[in-house]
């Protein structure tokens, strides 16, 4: 179980890795954003990656 | 035969028949100094009217005009005027000309903006007559007793006559005569005769036009300067020399009494070298006797001959002289600059405000030949202004002067406005010169003027956007943010500074500052900034419209590039998985 887990941690922090430039021009985006617009992108930002993480197995 | 009767016709001279006015009286204003000709009143603006000696004979000018800046100016005749005439220059913007009439009618002219392609003959000519409507005895007198000019960008007046028929003042006196006989003791009172009926006025004919005769004939800076009888009278003489004493003395083109209340920049810089020590008179002299030479003739492009030292000495005694000019240097100097010498900033509101307008290409008219194509409308670059030190000075000097009088607490809405377009004069990055403490005065006006965003004008509201940088219908939207949103709200507080601050970063708007705001936030703080998310206060509805333009720019610049990279990035690798 430990192990599932801990191989799942890594394979996440790889594939946010793998998503380093995205996440940054999403993140330099909601900086720009101001009132709704930045909270939507900031949110939806977190959202998507926390299902892309979670489905990461899945989608293997 | 016929030939003949025509020939003769035009040998024999015949009378003129245009009528002239009797008593007519021609008044004429150069507006060279603020002394105005008696019977004229000129009030109302945003700014008085005041007398603008830059740019001389420029906008269709001769020598020194009058500068109008905005809002309604109202020029008032003490007679009843039949004919008006100036002009007026550099007007950027649509302007109108309000007549009123006698007959307690009145008239409104419209007129465009002026082109700004050549400055020499950006102004128009203003006429307005009814010299021959009011000769008509059936008509109702169309005098003229004021005329309004509405107009929202600093434009110069020059060149203002006015005609009107001189009433002349008739006494009529009665006489008593009285006859007494002394032998009889009787006295016989003659009653007094009747009155006889006036004769009817007849005006003396009108004096031929006499040319002015020329009296004085100066050289002044190579040009040759003839000056009239009238010119002597009223002093235009001794002023030009003083003007031209003083400009070789000091630089500066001015008159005994524009030097003396500190009109000329040299004495400001001069005395700001003593703000901080002013201990006995002595010790100043002699620093005013070294720093003189070195001002004057060095930093003054308007310096045509650098004066000798000699000369410098003599005018510091004068200062010594004068204990009150040290008095008001005591004070802060600045403010003696007067408001006589700003600069006219056109070039940038009239491109924004005049769009190129360019018609599609015949090319395309034989594709769809029953098309009209729309005029496209180009709006060209914005031309980037520089300003000279000296320039830099004049405004910043002009923008101090009106703050020092303000209480931002107690300003009223007029007040904050006047500061803020004294600011938009000089551009808030130019503001680096004043002090720290100035440019929170400023900040704090800029604060107010968002937070009475309600009670603004629309003109008022395109003052505040001038200075923030974005649109006028996105101040309301920023006025809103502020209320819920932090980093808006530490945006606004800072602007002045930031802008300072970044003086040297190109078109630098609000919208910089609040994403400079939001990465200091995101760096202290890097997950409070996506976990600080309150759901329930997003409306999907109106996503985007509480963004000002400039900040839906500047996100767009970001957001579309990230998508497209993704994009890319993502059909290479459907494309690389393809190929396995």
């Amino acid at each position: 179980m430990f192990k599932k887990l801990g191989n799942w941690i890594i394979d996440a922090i790889k594939e946010t890795l793998n998503l380093s430039w995205t996440l940054v021009g999403l993140v330099i985006a909601t900086l720009t954003l101001t009132g709704s617009a930045q909270q939507v992108t900031g949110l939806a930002t977190i959202i998507t990656l926390v299902i892309w993480l979670i489905t990461l197995g899945w989608r293997k | 035969m016929l030939r003949l009767f025509l020939a003769l016709f035009l040998l024999i001279p015949t009378p003129v028949f245009a009528e002239e006015v009797p008593g007519e009286v021609t008044v004429n204003e150069d507006f060279s100094d603020s002394t105005y000709q008696s019977g004229l009143t000129i009030s109302g603006g945003n700014q008085a009217a005041y007398i603008y000696t830059n740019e001389q004979d420029r906008y269709g000018t001769t020598g020194a005009s009058l500068a109008i800046t905005s809002g309604t100016y109202l020029f008032e005749f003490a007679e009843d005027v039949y004919e008006v005439g100036f002009i007026v220059g550099a007007v950027n913007n649509a302007w109108s000309i309000k007549w009123y009439y006698a007959d307690g009618t009145d008239e409104t002219v419209s007129k465009n903006a002026q082109n700004n392609g050549n400055l020499e003959t950006m102004y128009e000519t203003i006429y307005k007559s009814y010299t021959d409507y009011n000769a008509v005895a059936e008509n109702t007198d169309k005098f003229i007793t004021k005329f309004e000019i509405i107009l929202t960008d600093i434009s110069v007046l020059d060149t203002l006559y006015w005609q009107y028929v001189e009433i002349p003042v008739t006494t009529t006196t009665s006489s008593t005569t009285t006859t007494s006989t002394t032998t009889t003791t009787t006295t016989t009172t003659v009653p007094p005769k009747p009155e006889p009926e006036p004769e009817p006025y007849i005006p003396p004919p009108p004096p031929p036009p006499t040319p002015e005769e020329i009296i004085v004939d100066i050289v002044v800076e190579g040009v040759d300067k003839t000056y009239t009888q009238a010119d002597v009278n009223d002093g235009t003489i001794e002023r030009d020399q003083e003007r031209i004493d003083n400009e070789s003395e000091f630089g500066c083109f001015m008159t005994n009494a524009q030097i003396e209340r500190g009109d000329c920049l040299i004495i400001i810089e001069k005395v700001e070298v003593f703000e901080d020590d002013i201990i006995e008179e002595e010790v100043i002299v002699e620093e005013i006797e070294e720093d003189v030479e070195v001002i004057i003739p060095e930093n003054d492009v308007v310096v045509l001959d650098p004066p000798k030292k000699e000369v410098i000495e003599d005018e510091v005694v004068e200062f010594e002289e004068l204990p009150i000019e040290f008095e008001i240097i005591e004070f802060d100097l600045e403010d003696i600059v007067p408001k006589d010498v700003v600069e006219i900033p056109i070039p940038v509101e009239v491109i924004k405000n005049e769009p190129v307008k360019e018609d599609i290409p015949e090319v395309l008219e034989e594709d769809t030949p029953d098309t009209t194509l729309p005029l496209v409308e180009i709006e060209p670059e914005r031309e980037e202004i520089v300003f000279t030190e000296e320039e830099v000075a004049v405004e910043v000097a002009e923008v101090v002067e009106i703050i020092e009088d303000i209480v931002v607490e107690e300003a009223t809405v007029e007040e904050v406005v006047e500061v803020l377009e004294e600011v938009n004069d000089i551009g808030v990055q130019n503001l680096s010169s004043v002090t720290e403490e100035t440019q929170e005065i400023i900040q704090e006006v800029v604060e107010e003027a968002i937070a009475d965003v309600a009670e603004l004008t629309e003109e008022q509201v395109e003052v505040v956007a001038e200075v923030l940088q974005v649109e006028t219908e996105d101040v309301a939207i920023i006025a809103e943010s502020i209320k819920d949103d932090e980093v808006i709200a530490e945006a606004v507080e800072e602007y002045v500074e930031r802008a300072v601050q970044n003086a040297d970063v190109e078109n630098y708007t609000l919208a910089d500052v609040v994403t400079e705001v939001q990465f200091e936030t995101f760096i202290d703080n890097p997950i409070q900034t996506f976990i600080d998310i309150d759901i329930q206060e997003i409306n999907f509805s109106d996503i985007g419209n509480d963004m000002t333009t400039d900040q839906k720019e500047k996100a767009q610049e970001v957001v579309v590039p990230v998508i497209l990279t993704r994009i890319a990035t993502m059909a290479a690798f459907v494309y690389r998985r393809g190929n396995v």
